[in-house]
């Protein structure tokens, strides 16, 4: 018989002290409901648990889950810095990659013993003193465009808000960007162009009410996991995925049809897909007829691209070709998501007007599994987007250049606003090299490895007369900062943040910043308050009050009717209703669509003798863009430590590579060395770099190159060459 | 199916179905690594490396335990200690209870002592020939007196309509035919449920995967009557309207595969089956699909999840296979005898097949019998026939012992003590006598036998069959086992036979099939019905042989 | 799409009215009456394993109300005497496996198992400790998660939580019998596997076969830490 005490059964286990804080996950756009268990006494998050959110019903993924450790790294930053004077003229603190051929160790986040000698503590008085005080002289010397900001997609709505009002406001500017420059600018831009809305008509779980899906240019099994086992679901249960990419992505084994185009041929492959569906009338005339402008220009524009001409600009069969045109068209409800590959070219918003067109066309809008979706990256994009921190545009896309618009912020801020549309974070840095832009603030920014062409991005960063960085980490953009600024974590802090569904949901504070560090909400204000425009709020409740106020789609929302878990807006009763999961259903803010055909064109560098690769840059499961959280983090550090080149068994065949050998990559612009992966999942000619290892930054290699109207940087095309590093 | 074929196509090639080759097939067939390592890891045809070059397999139930004792395997080691070649492992029940103790070389069953075994496993030269017997005997259930007039019976019904259908249901209501492979479902309605059910394709299934110790008469009936299955399935494609039947069938019947193989081909070729079978508008044919192995694939569902490539674990009841089979769709799944006997059901009617019987029973049965009988095998007798007749027939019990207990229906079925002797065979008489005529699998056990250690062999059986799906059976019939262990090594725990009528109870009411259900019976069988013999052993812990 | 048929049954005594194609588990909870379950939530399809939602409906052998579907007049047997004393012999079952410690309960104090055995106050396990003798093994070889196969009870969360949920398909069972266990990909280590570490499995698995690992302190010293 077993030995067995009933009463030893209830352990005195740790939980019994534990705090649960309901929250959120800080990384993706899909933005999952957990509830982090907190040890107060030692300030340490223990665990994670799934809640039963609307996107995520309690699912996470390896990043939500176990990669919140970031927030307790000691390399947080504790205390104001400022950099030492024997530390100028501004130059690179540490090396990019340490050089001298042969193996490299991984490199991990940056050294910190490379480049905290070059600072030295400070109280947040002078800190913030000599902060706001150089960027006012550089203001009242040179006038407000001579300064820029960088807002976080990661921060809250409430600081989002706050820093282009203090932009806007405090700097006399409209210099103000974030990183969705680098992401959906294109797609954004093409969405506002046709139907007058950068955001997205269905959310991702509608999916479970298409007949088929098209998930082109997107990797959501790595990238928007969650959201992934959602479109497995839908597959199971019968949905027909459409998979487009030129790199074959997991969700493809989910596919019923698969295709792998060559790179950048994307309006080619659409504009194909719809010359069948008119020929073959797989269109919805009474859509069109009710809803839809430039029907007659677009049909003609596409009839020049037959299967067969398709066939030759795409690598595909041209039945493929005709098979997806007609799977697509004959679906009652048909739902397009997409991502980087559509949006990171230099015809980046052609893409998009493509995806846009094929929806309206077949009237796939407005409808339950119909839309079109936008996979947001960063878990407040959307919303960061939307509390204005763009250079064209106010809180909710009101238009800089419209003097009733610029009136109304007038008398909203009290303060007379620029009318001169802005400067985006590509430009800014040019304007930094070129030396119109002298002064800079950034929060949550780390353009350093998410811009392209890093080498150039350190020229600009040295060329500035005056750079604050507020972070939580001391990252690569830090080392040419003159006053850096510990800041809050997603953990520490209270505030909204919007999703890829358009909802709007509240994340809690479950720690207690470290040291010194303070909220960022609360330094906007200090440095707009020295800055000489008054800032001051009760709470940051207040703060999102009053960027509900000014917008149409937040102003029926409050902290009370978002509770724990949050509304999709727009929400016309926040009482009763849990918002709209559905848009557009009548009809489009701009009235009716309006369709602008797209030509297919050459990308801006294409392979040649010299550089014979495509070079595709992206992201992996266990690691966000630029590493400074997930190198951090315990568990996702272990599973991908290092970066790699994936290559395909053809190409690492011909120069003699194998799985786990070094290759140099180098491109127009610089070269890196790493490891290679070969990979069938790659086409033959192209290969992949993650984005996320600074020691061997893919944004070395990658063109500046920028899309003429989103002004988002080619960074899925440019041209390599790899070779064999002897050891 | 189709995965589990290549699987054993990779293990007969190579001796093995290692991680490389899962890995390919993972990829050829897009099935993730975790399915395939499912399949390998339950099904005992599967070995993750080579084994040596002779395997020995030696069977542990009930008759062989009895015939051969329990040193057998044993033996057989010893003998080949040297021999670097050859492995040997002990196995469920081989379906040879006849030949007890029954053994088999790389599939070929063999006969004989330890010795002979051990000599013709080590030795270079082949392995005897497993040929089907080339004088098939006459059955009184079979209709045909030669080969010329088979499948007449198709013939004369296949292109019928409707109300032909109806009529030939109610013949088989009217025979009052019951499943004879232990359920004892009523033939006739589970014919016509399947008809009347919604869902296409249908499929009409065979359960030829009897693997109860103890039972032996479907592999006799497949060697010399494949063609009455054969014929039986076909008429159930032309009554419910499935166009495609499939035999699943025990890997250890290779001589009986081949026998039922050459059959098909021989009905095909005379237009029984096929595409318009006999010139009428129905088509039919058949397709044998060989278990990879296990007793639980004899469970209709696990069966069915088998057939779907998944592990093959019972699923939960209701829905039944009749409205939710294979693909979750109608299926028709009868025993092999069960169908064999439906020809000449149809041939000379139910009246005819009633007349068969004895004592107001109806029809013939094929009895298996084995144990302490010197002419073990299979006696086909009329319905009705009493044990003690049956034991007659087989010359009675050997070496002129007294009948001292039977296991009426093989391993599952509650073993009776002789007083019972006269009970007739048949499902309801059996029940009323406290057991059950099961797969109608006879053993008979002798005087001087060690009861509790035959009952626990057949508890041992289920434990080792057991899928492990569900927490009573998988842990229960393991633990079940430790306590009488423990208790006749002279360690028994209090209240020992209370508590394993609890656990019995828990067993019966909460497993998800039959297995559970009734993997404890034979030991409480034995507690009931012989309480001198079996009680003292549990309760004072007094120390009987392995 | 049409409403399903409204069909009523009793259990407990009390009536409940529920659609067609509700499980008696489902209808039970309607009615306030908490089944005790282990291999069931209802975020995964039910599969009836465990056995412990059994319930007496009439028959020859009880019913496992989380696959049962309820049909209209039918009268369930959720809480008699009968129905807990199986309930109990399967937790001793399980518990007499059991590891002496659950890691699942030292670290967040929610061991569903053990949480059975307190609510049917089990005093006494009357088989041998199967866990005693070298137990069925660990496995630390992931980099968030223990397994303590010797705590596992072949429940089938974390294999319909990976395949199923998260849809990762690393997970199956292999073997048979009492010593049938979970295993990754064609049985590697955890950490060999094609496992991406969503921890669904960990979520789900209601005793400790499947936990997290601490959280391990985070590079302190590496790079230089700053002060």
């Amino acid at each position: 018989m077993k030995a067995f005490r009933l009463d030893d059964t209830k352990s005195a286990s740790a939980t019994a002290a534990l705090k649960q804080v309901d929250s959120l996950c800080p990384y993706c756009g899909v933005g999952c409901a957990l509830t982090f268990s907190v040890d107060e006494a030692s300030n340490r998050i223990v665990d994670v648990k799934g809640r039963d959110g609307a996107a995520n019903a309690e699912r996470l993924c390896v990043k939500g889950r176990y990669g919140f450790d970031y927030a307790m790294h000691p390399q947080r930053l504790t205390q104001p810095l400022i950099r030492k004077p024997g530390s100028y003229p501004k130059g690179p603190l540490s090396a990019i990659s340490k050089s001298g051929g042969g193996a490299r160790k991984p490199g991990g986040s940056f050294d910190y013993d490379e480049v905290l000698p070059h600072f030295r503590e400070a109280s947040w008085d002078e800190a913030l003193d000599l902060a706001a005080g150089r960027l006012k002289e550089i203001r009242d010397a040179r006038g407000g465009d001579a300064l820029a900001g960088f807002g976080s997609a990661k921060g809250s709505n409430e600081e989002a808000y706050l820093f282009q009002k203090l932009v806007r406001a405090a700097f006399g500017t409209n210099n103000v960007d974030h990183c969705t420059r680098l992401c959906h600018a294109s797609s954004v831009a093409a969405l506002l162009e046709g139907i007058g809305s950068g955001a997205v008509t269905n959310v991702v779980r509608d999916i479970e009410r298409a007949d088929v899906a098209i998930v082109t240019g997107c990797n959501p099994t790595d990238n928007h996991p969650v959201a992934a086992t959602f479109m497995k679901d839908a597959a199971g249960q019968g949905t027909k995925l459409i998979v487009i990419n030129p790199r074959r992505p997991q969700i493809a084994d989910f596919a019923a049809m698969y295709l792998q185009p060559n790179p950048g041929s994307d309006v080619a492959l659409y504009n194909g897909m719809m010359q069948v569906m008119i020929a073959e009338d797989l269109i919805d005339r009474d859509f069109i007829a009710r809803r839809v402008d430039g029907f007659d220009e677009l049909r003609e524009i596409v009839s020049h691209y037959s299967p067969e001409r398709v066939a030759k600009l795409t690598g595909l069969p041209a039945q493929d070709i005709v098979d997806a045109a007609r799977l697509f068209g004959r679906a009652k409800a048909a739902m397009i998501f997409w991502g980087m590959g559509i949006s990171q070219h230099t015809f980046g918003t052609d893409n998009a007007r493509c995806l846009i067109a094929l929806a309206m066309i077949t009237g796939n809008v407005g409808r339950p599994g119909t839309g079109l979706h936008p996979l947001r990256g960063q878990n407040n994009v959307q919303g960061a987007s939307d509390a204005g921190l763009i250079p064209m545009v106010y809180p909710d896309y009101q238009s800089v250049k419209d003097p009733k618009i610029q009136t109304k912020f007038e008398k909203y801020w009290g303060v007379k606003l620029s009318p001169k549309i802005g400067l985006t974070v590509t430009e800014i840095m040019g304007a930094a090299l070129a030396g119109s832009v002298k002064g800079m603030y950034m929060m949550g920014e780390n353009p350093f490895l998410s811009d392209p062409d890093i080498n150039k991005v350190r020229k600009a960063l040295s060329a500035l007369e005056f750079l604050v960085v507020q972070d939580i980490f001391l990252t690569e953009t830090a080392e040419f900062a003159d006053v850096v600024l510990p800041a809050s974590s997603f953990m520490e802090k209270a505030g909204t943040y919007t999703n890829t569904d358009r909802r709007v949901q509240i994340g809690r504070p479950a720690l207690t910043p470290p040291g010194a560090a303070r909220q960022d909400w609360e330094l906007i204000c200090e440095i707009s308050n020295r800055m000489g425009y008054p800032m001051k709020y009760a709470s940051v409740e207040a703060v999102f009050d009053e960027f509900a106020a000014c917008t149409e789609e937040y102003k029926t929302l409050n902290y009370e009717h978002l509770g724990s878990y949050g509304k999709w807006y727009p929400c016309f009763d926040p009482k009763t209703s849990p918002g709209e999961r559905i848009v557009f259903g009548d009809a489009f803010p701009c009235g009716k669509a309006k369709l602008v055909p797209a030509q297919i064109s050459a990308p801006n560098e294409s392979p040649d003798r010299d550089y014979p690769f495509v070079l595709n840059t992206g992201r992996v499961l266990s690691h966000w863009h630029t590493g400074s959280m997930t190198r951090r983090s315990h568990a996702l550090d272990t599973i991908e430590p290092e970066a790699f080149v994936e290559m395909h068994p053809d190409d690492a065949a011909a120069l003699r590579l194998r799985d786990g050998d070094w290759a140099r990559v180098a491109s127009r612009r610089g070269e890196i060395q790493l490891r290679v992966r070969v990979r069938d999942r790659v086409s033959p000619g192209a290969v992949f770099i993650p984005m996320h290892f600074r020691e061997a930054a893919a944004n070395v290699l990658t063109n500046p190159a920028i899309d003429p109207i989103g002004k988002i940087p080619t960074f899925k095309f440019c041209a390599v060459r790899v070779t064999r590093l002897e050891s | 199916m189709k995965l589990l074929m290549k699987m054993m196509h990779l293990q007969e090639q190579h001796g093995a179905v290692t991680d490389a080759m899962l890995r390919d097939l993972s990829e050829s067939e897009r099935v993730p690594l975790h399915r395939l390592e499912g399949l390998r890891g339950f099904y005992p045809v599967f070995r993750s490396e080579p084994g040596r070059r002779r395997q020995v397999q030696v069977c542990r139930d009930m008759t062989c335990l009895m015939r051969g004792g329990p040193d057998f395997c044993r033996q057989i080691r010893t003998a080949l200690a040297g021999a670097d070649d050859v492995d040997v492992e002990e196995v469920s029940c081989l379906g040879r209870c006849d030949a007890a103790p029954a053994a088999a070389i790389n599939d070929v069953p063999v006969s004989g002592s330890p010795t002979d075994i051990a000599a013709l496993a080590a030795a270079m030269k082949s392995l005897p020939s497993n040929e089907p017997t080339a004088n098939p005997r006459r059955w009184p259930t079979d209709p045909y007196e030669n080969d010329a007039q088979r499948y007449g019976v198709l013939r004369d019904h296949v292109a019928g309509d409707d109300r032909s259908r109806d009529a030939f249901i109610q013949s088989l209501k009217d025979a009052d035919l019951r499943g004879l492979g232990g359920a004892a479902f009523p033939t006739g309605m589970k014919w016509e449920l399947t008809r009347k059910a919604r869902g296409a394709p249908k499929y009409v299934v065979c359960n030829a995967d009897e693997s109860e110790p103890g039972t032996f008469k479907d592999r006799v009936l497949l060697e010399e009557l494949p063609h009455l299955l054969i014929e039986a399935m076909a008429l159930a494609g032309w009554t419910i309207g499935a166009t495609q039947g499939i035999i699943y069938l025990r890997h250890e019947y290779a001589k009986e595969r081949k026998a039922l193989q050459r059959e098909i081909e021989n009905a095909r070729a005379r237009g029984a089956l096929g595409k318009r079978i006999f010139g009428s508008a129905t088509d039919f044919d058949l397709e044998i699909f060989v278990s990879p192995g296990g007793y639980i694939l004899g469970e209709e569902t696990a069966l069915l999840e088998a057939l779907e490539d998944k592990r093959g674990e019972p699923r939960n009841k209701p829905p039944f296979p009749t409205d939710h089979g294979l693909w979750g769709k109608p299926t028709l799944m009868n025993n092999v005898e069960t169908f064999c006997a439906i020809p000449i059901i149809l041939a000379r009617g139910a009246k005819w097949w009633a007349a068969q019987g004895r004592r107001g029973y109806k029809g013939l049965k094929f009895m298996c019998v084995s144990g302490d009988v010197p002419t073990p095998g299979v006696y086909c007798v009329p319905w009705g026939t009493s044990v003690a007749e049956l034991l007659a027939m087989c010359g009675g019990m050997a070496g002129g012992k007294n009948l001292y207990a039977f296991s009426p229906g093989g391993a599952s079925t509650n073993i009776l003590p002789a007083s019972k002797r006269d009970v007739a065979l048949d499902f309801k008489a059996l029940q009323d006598a406290g057991s059950s005529l099961g797969t109608g699998a006879m053993v008979f056990i002798a005087e001087g036998r060690d009861l509790l250690q035959l009952a626990m062999s057949e508890v041992k059986f289920f434990r080792n069959e057991s899928c492990g799906k569900c927490v009573p059976c998988r842990v229960g019939s393991h633990k079940a086992v430790e306590l009488i262990e423990s208790a006749t090594a002279g360690r028994p725990v209090p209240d020992l036979i209370e508590l394993l009528r609890e656990l019995n109870a828990t067993l019966v009411q909460t497993s998800i099939c039959g297995l559970g259900q009734v993997a404890l019976a034979p030991l409480m069988s034995a507690i009931s019905n012989f309480p001198e013999d079996i009680r003292p052993k549990l309760e004072t812990g007094v120390k009987v042989s392995r | 799409m049409s409403a399903a048929k409204r069909i009523k049954v009793t259990i407990d005594g009390i009536e409940v009215s529920v659609p067609e194609g509700t499980s008696i588990w489902d209808a039970a909870r309607q009615a306030g009456i908490d089944i005790p379950v282990l291999c069931h939530s209802p975020r995964l399809r039910p599969v009836g394993v465990c056995r412990m939602c059994v319930v007496d409906i009439g028959q020859r052998v009880m019913a496992a109300s989380c696959v049962r579907l309820c049909e209209d007049g039918m009268k369930v047997d959720a809480s008699s005497p009968k129905v807990q004393k199986h309930r109990k012999m399967l937790t001793q079952l399980l518990l007499s496996d059991y590891p002496e410690k659950s890691q699942r309960e030292l670290k967040t104090g929610d061991d569903q198992l053990l949480a059975l055995a307190r609510r049917f106050g089990i005093e006494r396990i009357p088989f041998a400790d199967g866990a005693a003798t070298g137990g069925r093994g660990s496995d630390s070889s992931s980099p968030v998660i223990d397994v303590d196969h010797q705590a596992c009870i072949l429940c089938d969360k974390c294999l319909r939580g990976c395949n199923e949920l998260q849809h990762n398909d690393v997970i199956t069972r292999t073997g048979k019998g009492y010593t049938a266990r979970i295993a990754f990909d064609l049985n590697a280590p955890m950490g060999d596997s094609t496992c991406v570490s969503c921890g669904e499995c960990m979520a789900v698995c209601p005793t400790g076969a499947l936990t997290n690992k601490p959280v391990a302190p985070v590079g302190a010293g590496r790079r230089g830490a700053n002060r």
